[in-house]
């Protein structure tokens, strides 16, 4: 038997509505008619009570005479009213003064006194009404009604109420049913389309009703639910196309790259997958692979087992070098990256064979290190005939100086002696002894040059701004008829030697000072300036200047751009330079132009990126 | 109500059973008068008089008997034993050439309608006047007792009971044989 909730919706409310109806109808009906009951009742006990006084009133002289005749006479008139059983007058003494019965009714008890008991309340009616006159009493009446009459016509009304219930419980099912229709066929359409859409998954399907009421507003829902499902799986299904194609792709990549890739599980018993980089590395057929422990190609049981410990903390592990069995028993250097995926016990990675590569690199560091030796070898064989070319030019330039200076005095004593000589023996005699002078000088230059390779740097802090001011001021001092605008930048100090600084101070400012000897507005600038972080000193001047493509020869001793006739100097000065400043880790450069003047720029401490590194090598 | 009065009632009952000769039942000794006797009683009870007609509320109720009494004991008895409007009754036997004095309701024996008129005028306002015999009510008492169809009926004159201050209950009015004086002096 089906439950009130499993029925369908119309059936409930048909029965809800005509049920309602009825009940309030039967509730109604039923009030009514209580209410009738009680009032038809009511009447009746009214009705007989009025009667009762009045007969009362009327029969008080009759009975106070004792005229029975006229007493009776009045008492059957009440045969008129045909719900009055009796009517009965007694008398002072108890016994019937007159009385009148209708016909066929229970005629009333004889004796006052036997009323008590004979009584039948409910079913009928009885009043009664002392009869006096100014106080006297002369007897009783009574008067008894049937209630049949009033449960008839109470019958009656029950009888017409409940065929009225009929006939509007008729009418109320009618209405119940075309009610419900009005809202249950749009809520079965709904629940059909539902079922439609449920069974056949098509979710093409619209209600598409046009009501402005909830069932409306559940219908566009329900419309806009299939619209939105309906591009759900739209979306689905091409995100699936989607899906395939980038899986395919990405299967493709899989298995096509070049470097081994495979999918494991994390306590190393299943191979799960592997593509055919891998494969070709293992020398093993796809169905010998797929399923077995991936530990068997761990050719040493001991990495794995540390590899295994390594697992249990990290996510990740890159670059890992582990040594791989093949099938046939070789074994290949390899490294591999992985990623753990722990909550899988999954393990992913790729295995990468560098076993060419190792013994490349191995050769290459074999020869590197030959290389090396070889280098130390020939640095020091270097170092030695440097030192041996020193010493020689230490030497020569030391023993050259006494010859040079006793030609030069004996020349001064052939020019005394031969005072008289013709102007052109004079003339050659000056000429000996200016190649002389200029001799000497080259061989001090030397001398000095070979001195600074040799001298050992004693480090400070020096004030280059005031060797510069010194510098100038000695060169003042040596011709004093030149106006040459000089600017130093103050309070530039560095850490190097004092005394070789002094030197690069001098070398660099007579320099300048001698190239723009024929220069008008002559200017000569020392500063310093900020160079990719390192500080960058400078000397400028606007005097000849020089071509940058023989720059350089210029740091080369005895390399000149000019003549001596046009600007002299031994060439030794540059050179001399370029050894202090790369004896203090720095660099030296130029930039000039001719006639546009010169700028020599150096550093006293070499940036830490030029310095050269050698690539390391493994260990 | 007096409860002597309701000792009576069965006893006026069962005298009342012998106009209809139905006095199987009845003791056979009761006569017309105590019939008359009873209907005394009866019309006082359903006739006012005036306030004035008693001298307090203690004042007795006065019966004359005019001629010859034809009660006998049973009036000396009533008066005895029961009251009348609520008050004691008091019996005058008034002879032929006696002042009729104070009295409420006088009766009149039927050997004394010769001397109607003459009492009549002797008789003092409030006296409520009953004659025994048919033409008393006609002549200008206030009630006439007589037989008639086996029973004791009575006729009354209303302008005579006006004309003495007394009121007669409508009531009775219907059972009177017959009504005299309406529109009277």
């Amino acid at each position: 038997m089906k439950s009130f909730k499993d029925i369908s919706i119309s059936a409930k409310l048909t029965i809800l509505m005509a049920g309602l109806a009825l009940a309030s109808l039967v509730a109604g009906f039923a009030v009514i008619t209580a209410l009738d009951t009680r009032l038809l009742h009511q009447e009746l006990v009214n009705k007989v009570t009025l009667l009762t006084r009045m007969y009362a009133e009327q029969c008080v002289p009759d009975l106070a005479f004792g005229y029975r005749d006229d007493a009776q006479e009045i008492l059957e008139k009440l045969s008129l009213a045909e719900e009055i059983d009796y009517a009965v007058i007694y008398g002072g003494d108890g016994k019937i003064f007159a009385s009148y019965t209708r016909a066929g009714a229970e005629a009333p008890p004889d004796d006052l006194a036997a009323r008590a008991a004979g009584l039948h309340p409910g079913r009928v009616l009885e009043v009664s009404e002392p009869m006096s006159y100014k106080n006297v009493n002369y007897g009783t009446i009574w008067i008894k009604a049937a209630t049949s009459e009033l449960s008839r016509r109470i019958a009656f009304k029950k009888r017409v109420m409940g065929g009225l219930v009929v006939v509007i419980a008729f009418f109320s099912l009618i209405i119940a049913v075309l009610a419900q229709r009005l809202v249950s066929v749009p809520i079965l359409k709904l629940a059909g389309l539902a079922r439609t859409v449920a069974e056949a998954k098509d979710y093409s399907l619209r209600a598409g009703m046009d009501r402005a009421d909830e069932i409306g507003a559940l219908a566009v829902g329900f419309d806009a639910m299939l619209a939105g499902l309906e591009a759900r799986i739209r979306e689905r299904d091409a995100a699936e196309k989607t899906l395939k194609q980038s899986e395919l792709k990405y299967r493709n990549l899989f298995n096509n790259a070049g470097i081994s890739m495979f999918r494991s599980r994390l306590d190393g018993a299943e191979l799960l997958d592997l593509n055919e980089a891998y494969l070709k590395l293992l020398g093993r057929t796809r169905e010998e692979t797929i399923g077995m422990p991936s530990v068997n190609v761990w050719a040493d049981p001991g990495q794995r087992a540390a590899m295994a410990e390594i697992f249990k903390t990290r996510d990740r592990v890159e670059n890992l070098e582990f040594r791989l069995l093949r099938k046939n028993g070789e074994i290949r250097d390899c490294i591999t990256s992985l990623n753990i995926y722990r909550d899988e016990g999954i393990l992913e990675g790729t295995i990468m064979d560098i076993t060419e590569r190792k013994q490349a690199a191995e050769a290459l560091y074999q020869a590197h290190a030959l290389l090396e030796v070889k280098v130390v070898e020939r640095t020091a064989e270097l170092k030695l005939a440097n030192e041996e070319l020193e010493a020689f030019t230490y030497s020569a330039s030391h023993d050259l100086r006494a010859p040079i200076r006793r030609i030069d005095g004996f020349s001064a004593l052939l020019e005394q002696e031969c005072a008289g000589m013709g102007s052109g023996g004079q003339d050659y005699i000056a000429r000996i002894r200016k190649g002389c002078r200029q001799m000497t000088s080259v061989v001090d230059d030397l001398l000095r040059l070979s001195r600074i390779m040799r001298q050992k740097i004693n480090f400070g802090k020096v004030d280059l701004s005031a060797l510069a001011g010194e510098a100038a001021g000695r060169l003042l001092e040596t011709e004093p008829g030149r106006t040459v605008k000089f600017k130093a930048a103050q309070n530039l100090y560095a850490i190097g030697d004092a005394g070789l600084l002094s030197e690069v101070m001098d070398n660099l400012l007579s320099n300048a000072w001698k190239f723009t000897r024929k220069t008008e507005n002559a200017e000569v600038e020392f500063g310093a300036e900020e160079q990719d972080g390192h500080t960058v000193y400078f000397v400028k001047d606007n005097g000849k200047g020089f071509d940058m493509k023989f720059s350089n020869k210029l740091f080369n001793p005895f390399q000149r751009l000019h003549s001596p006739d046009e600007f002299p100097g031994t060439g030794v000065g540059l050179s001399t330079v370029r050894r202090i400043v790369e004896h203090h880790g720095g660099n030296i450069w130029a930039e000039a132009a001719e006639d546009k003047g010169a700028a020599f720029y150096f550093t006293l401490t070499a940036p830490l990126d030029k310095k050269p590194v050698l690539p390391a090598l493994p260990s | 109500m007096p409860r002597a009065r309701l000792l009576f009632i069965p006893l006026f009952a069962a005298l009342l059973a012998w106009p209809g000769g139905l006095t199987a039942s009845a003791e056979p000794a009761f006569s017309e008068y105590k019939v008359k006797a009873e209907f005394i009683e009866r019309i006082a009870e359903f006739v006012d008089w005036p306030e004035s007609a008693f001298s307090g509320p203690q004042a007795p109720f006065v019966i004359a008997i005019a001629g010859e009494d034809p009660f006998g004991r049973y009036l000396d008895e009533m008066a005895r034993t029961r009251t009348i409007k609520g008050r004691a009754i008091l019996l005058r036997h008034v002879r032929t050439g006696d002042s009729l004095g104070v009295c409420h309701l006088l009766f009149i024996a039927s050997s004394e309608y010769g001397r109607l008129s003459e009492i009549l005028a002797s008789a003092s306002p409030g006296t409520l006047i009953l004659g025994d015999g048919e033409k008393f009510a006609k002549n200008g008492a206030q009630v006439g007792l007589y037989p008639k169809g086996g029973r004791l009926r009575f006729e009354i004159n209303l302008g005579a009971a006006r004309k003495s201050g007394l009121v007669i209950s409508p009531k009775i009015l219907r059972l009177a044989v017959a009504v005299y004086g309406g529109g009277g002096v």
